[in-house]
């Protein structure tokens, strides 16, 4: 038969790759590491099983591809598995085969991919013997397997089952001479993988990854997961699930499938839906075992609509993702994602809390430099992982000091910092809890930041101290800048994307540095900016109420505000709503209050009272009526810019407070907690110098007042030297 | 076109079409469970179980231990039962209420308020009226008692705000608490005490009170249960007291000597909480960490002693054994050949010599508990 190459395969293949491309905005320039690096982690076993390939030199420095290049080999096989699956078992299936798998997809599962598909290929073709091609194809494969990937068990068992699921099924077929010849050629390779695991003691642990994770303790790897992670890796993982369960029914039900083939199917439902890393790998493989055979070419044009519908996906896909984030940087340069670690002067181990970001320290530049304590091969776990673990929790619950566990077993990082001495701990930049706690730890500070991970070293060793204090000093500047001091952001932050940006400042903001993450937040009108910015407001409004005991109103209404809308939205989690409610109550907690005692209580009129009120609670409603009240009209102007300033300009509502200050009846009550406002408005719009003056001229008018505790602190934060 | 492994429906007899569609379900549904198993409980282990005092269920309710046991009688009185305290405790309120009659305190212009059920600290000063919320009284009164207040940071977690001033037992008066400054500040913190973060505020009630439970940063005040209580050394005992002592899980008897003194030592410190040239004899700041000094202590290396060969928990401290001479006349008496007496002659002050009470930087003295000889060189300086 020849081969065609239908106009429908293009489509299939132009969908994936969209669908590819849409997972990673600099895809022009970004590497992919598609060959799993060499693994020399402190806490796990010694001779850990390495890919062969990546101990060779030449290969060793192009174990990382251009993503683009990854993309179009990923799309290329999604799309061969995705179109059979459409034309020949149901339409919907392979949709969602192809949208599930390059959405999930991962570099280093490629060539993983690449095998599975040949294995099953292999085992596809319809010979009435089994011949010597075929089992020197299946030993290639299953040798290219081993040099290349550490899923060579999961390409073991399709051909092994495929093999035992083909004899079975031409018992009457096949003559006896290839009968006899079977369990030779079994005998054979089964003799070979007892030999490479008595000369190689990990590499039977190697060879059983693709189940040995359901003993070993994989928690501090949420990729391990079926449907974890962000919402589109979770319905990436929907959808393979839904994929397999069906077609493992429908190799069930099939009356000629055979046992073997049937358990087959069923083991490698189990590990794609039990661990989410397989689960890509795993829908390639049970849809290519129930291949059937291929339509005529005249049916197929007649389904063009399907891949067609494929492209309208990608198409909405990448809609969608421009609007929730707005103009992204898409093909521009990916130098400035992540934070340098080459660029500092030192080295020593590397603790990571998310053993998924392994492969950013195992890069030919970091490995010898920075090796890490334990990283994402859990066939490589020693007994020590357990103990990692711990410390792990311990790190992110922020508990520091010895405590008794349920275990009887002794808790607390610090021990374990201690004995095991690693230069850095890297926090996963989503964790902002942990990042809040570990942030006032009194030995670990923050070393370096990026949208992946956020970096902690000790700041009392001559090692990393200097990194450190490098870093504070440049948030410090961020959030209270000074005159004539440079930044240097190599080295300590990355800000890459516009999505990078956001995650840096919601790391910034746990940090309780508001003013800093403001800075750096894109200039865009995008949902997921806003939501950040909300963030920053909220923790700009407890400061004030921390420290002064009293409300900022204009912190304290845009906070509350956009706090609801958010909690309002349906795009906002369950999770993040009860974080919400958590942080509104925190606004109205009165363990701190300060007041103006009695008898110095300056007269405020009931509508000035009611606005304040209202502000304070961020009740927006019927309050302009009371300003047009309140007299002189300054206040009322005063108070209007207020209420505004959630849905204006910060220059306009800064414009509508300089001219209520400046009017003639504008009362001294209030011409104190004015020029705060100012102040803090001219720093969130990065006039550090006009900021300064607001403050200053604060301070001259009453240096007692309810807000001087704050304004003291800005004001000395950006005058120090 | 179906593959040819496929046979026509009209071939296949309805009951293999029924076992084949039975078999279908039941490997999907295996595969369900499965993948619900793993999504439900994962790979990652249940937070609440690792620090003891965090556990969320287990706990039976105290006041049944004493129908089986004598112990809780006394144990009341012990400082361990009332080293924590609700603000609004009576001996709580009336430590507050002497607070007025300082001079220092009523100089910075520092009174406590009551309104109703609640008890706030108030500055007044600058022109300014700061107030503070009090909700905790930490300690006994044995040593010291010093106030707290519970306060939300900007994401809801706790933090602690301990109160500036401090009541000490040994001068019956308010002073300074330990590691605050002399002069208050002008924000509402910085004039009413100091602040403690979030990891810093779990620690303090973890030692503190026998349940903690925290949720997501959040120290859930109503449902701590304050004092260093019965559970807090014997663990949670719901299951001993639903089957009325039938279970009877591993205790205190069993656990070896290293063990127990550890068990203690995660309030009252270990040795490996301090840096190494912090443990020298004569250093008086960790004379109030007493498992730093007794394992360096020879009488502790030589023998088989533990922190309650001396001290029973379940007793009040004057009540307790442990200020006579009874243990050390286990191996130093003078009436017995062969032991080690004392140098100087004593017979009955043993403690006065070898475990001198050391007065800290602020009014409250501890016993050394690094028993040794002294010398001029391992003299504690005033």
């Amino acid at each position: 038969m020849r081969f065609r190459l239908h106009p429908d395969r293009y489509l299939w293949w132009v969908a994936s790759l969209l669908l590819v491309l849409s997972t990673e905005s600099y895809w022009f320039d970004r590497s992919a590491q598609v060959i799993a690096p060499l693994h020399n982690c402190l806490l796990s076993i010694g001779n850990a099983w390495q890919v062969p390939l990546a101990a060779w030199g030449p290969i060793e420095a192009s174990e990382a591809w251009p993503f683009w290049a990854f993309a179009i080999c990923v799309s290329i096989v999604t799309a061969i598995t995705a179109r059979r699956m459409s034309l020949t078992n149901h339409a919907v299936l392979g949709v969602m085969l192809l949208i599930g798998i390059s959405l999930s997809l991962k570099p280093d599962q490629l060539l993983s991919a690449l095998c599975v598909l040949a294995a099953c290929r292999i085992a596809a073709v319809k010979q009435t013997s089994l011949s010597t091609a075929k089992f020197a194809t299946t030993m290639f494969v299953f040798g290219f397997s081993v040099v290349t990937t550490l899923e060579f068990g999961l390409v073991a068992l399709i051909l092994l089952g495929t093999a035992v699921s083909q004899l079975q099924n031409r018992s009457d077929a096949v003559g006896i001479e290839q009968q006899r010849r079977f369990p030779i050629v079994a005998a054979l390779l089964a003799a070979g993988l007892a030999l490479a695991a008595v000369f190689h003691d990990e590499f039977a642990a190697a060879l059983f990854r693709p189940v040995n994770w359901l003993w070993r303790d994989t928690s501090r790897m949420p990729s391990m997961q079926f449907l974890s992670g962000a919402p589109q890796d979770m319905i990436a993982s929907g959808l393979l699930g839904v994929v397999m369960l069906v077609t493992v029914c429908q190799l069930l039900k099939c009356e000629n499938t055979t046992i073997t083939k049937k358990l087959l199917a069923l083991i490698l439902a189990a590990i794609g839906l039990g661990c989410g890393r397989y689960s890509a790998v795993t829908a390639i493989a049970i849809c290519e075992l129930n291949r059937k055979d291929a339509l005529p070419h005249s049916q197929v044009s007649s389904k063009l609509w399907i891949p067609c519908s494929c492209v309208l996906v990608a198409v909405l896909q990448w809609t969608w993702l421009l609007a929730i984030n707005g103009t992204s940087d898409i093909g521009g340069s990916s130098q400035n994602r992540l934070v340098d670690t080459t660029l500092w002067r030192f080295q020593g181990p590397v603790m990571i809390t998310n053993r998924d970001q392994a492969s950013d320290w195992q890069t030919a530049a970091c490995r010898d430099r920075f090796p890490l304590l334990l990283g994402d091969r859990w066939d490589a776990d020693s007994d020590q992982v357990g103990e990692h673990t711990a410390a792990t929790h311990d790190l992110l619950e922020g508990l520091r000091e010895f405590y008794l566990r349920t275990d009887g077993t002794a808790g607390g990082y610090n021990a374990f910092l201690k004995q095991h001495k690693p230069v850095a701990i890297v926090v996963d930049s989503r964790s902002l809890a942990a990042i809040r706690q570990l942030s006032v730890d009194p030995t670990w500070r923050v070393m370096s930041i990026d949208s992946r991970r956020t970096i902690f070293g000790r700041s009392d060793t001559s090692d990393t101290g200097p990194q450190t204090r490098r870093a504070d000093n440049l948030f410090m500047q961020m959030e209270w800048p000074r005159p004539h001091v440079n930044m240097q952001l190599d080295g300590t932050l990355a800000l890459g994307t516009a999505d990078d940006s956001r995650a840096v400042g919601m790391v910034l903001t746990a940090m309780r540095l508001p003013y800093a993450a403001l800075r750096i937040l894109p200039d865009d009108d995008s949902r997921e900016t806003a939501r950040v910015r909300t963030w920053c407001y909220l923790e700009l409004a407890h400061r004030s109420i921390r420290h002064t005991g009293q409300p900022s109103l204009l912190d304290q209404y845009r906070a509350v505000v956009r706090l609801r809308q958010l909690s309002n939205s349906v795009l906002t989690p369950q999770r993040e709503r009860e974080n919400i409610r958590r942080a509104l109550a925190s606004l109205q907690d009165t363990h701190i209050r300060t007041d103006v005692p009695n008898g110095l209580t300056h007269s405020v009129s009931e509508p000035e009272r009611i606005v304040r009120f209202a502000l304070q609670n961020g009740h927006s409603g019927d309050t302009l009526a009371s300003c047009e009240m309140i007299t002189p009209s300054s206040v009322g102007q005063f108070y209007r810019c207020l209420l505004s300033s959630n849905d204006d300009r910060l220059e306009d509502v800064r414009a509508g407070l300089q001219t209520a200050l400046g009017a003639s009846g504008f009362p001294a009550r209030l011409r104190e907690e004015a020029l705060f406002y100012c102040g803090c408005l001219e720093l969130e719009l990065r006039n550090a110098e006009v900021a300064r003056r607001f403050f200053a001229q604060g301070h001259e008018i009453d240096a007692d007042s309810r807000f001087s505790a704050l304004r003291l602190q800005y004001l000395s934060q950006m005058t120090s030297k | 076109m179906k593959s040819t492994e496929e046979m026509t429906d009209d071939r296949v007899p309805p009951t293999s079409r029924s076992r084949s569609h039975a078999v279908a379900a039941t490997g999907v549904l295996c595969l369900l469970a499965f993948c619900g198993s793993r999504i439900m409980v994962g790979p990652s282990r249940d937070a609440g179980s690792w620090d003891v005092t965090a556990a969320v269920d287990g706990w039976a309710d105290e006041s049944s231990c004493i129908d089986c046991h004598d112990q809780p009688s006394e144990f009341a009185q012990t400082g361990h039962a009332k080293t924590l305290r609700p603000v609004s405790h009576p001996d709580s309120v009336k430590l507050l209420t002497h607070l007025a009659a300082l001079d220092a305190a009523q100089a910075e212009g520092t009174k406590i308020v009551h309104d109703q059920d609640d008890l706030y600290a108030v500055n007044e000063s600058d022109g300014l009226q700061r107030q503070l919320k009090l909700d905790w009284c930490f300690g006994s009164g044995t040593h010291a008692c010093t106030w707290v207040s519970a306060i939300p940071d900007s994401h809801g977690n706790t933090d602690v705000l301990e109160f500036r001033w401090t009541w000490f037992a040994s001068i019956g008066d308010f002073g300074i608490t330990p590691g605050q400054p002399e002069t208050r500040g002008n924000s509402p913190v910085s004039a009413l005490g100091l602040l403690f973060d979030g990891p810093k505020a779990r620690r303090c009630f973890s030692c503190h009170a026998t349940v903690v439970p925290v949720s997501d940063g959040r120290i859930e005040q109503a449902h701590i249960h304050p004092g260093v209580t019965c559970q807090r050394c014997h663990g949670p005992r719901a299951k001993h007291v639903q089957t009325e002592g039938d279970y009877h899980p591993q205790g205190w008897g069993s656990v070896g000597r290293m063990e127990a003194v550890r068990r203690c030592a995660v309030c009252h410190r270990l040795s490996e909480e301090h840096e190494p040239e912090e443990i020298v004899p004569g250093n008086a700041s960790i004379v109030r960490f007493q498992p730093v000094g007794l394992l360096q202590s020879a009488c502790f290396m030589k023998s088989e002693m533990r922190c309650t060969t001396c001290h029973d928990p379940h007793r009040p401290m004057d009540q307790q054994d442990s200020l006579r001479i009874q243990q050390c006349i286990q191996c130093h008496d003078s009436k017995i050949d062969g032991h080690t007496t004392c140098g100087a002659g004593e017979t009955d002050n043993c403690l006065g010599c070898h475990m001198p009470k050391v007065k800290m930087n602020f009014p409250v003295e501890f016993t050394d508990h690094w028993i040794r000889v002294p010398s001029e060189q391992t003299r504690h300086e005033p």
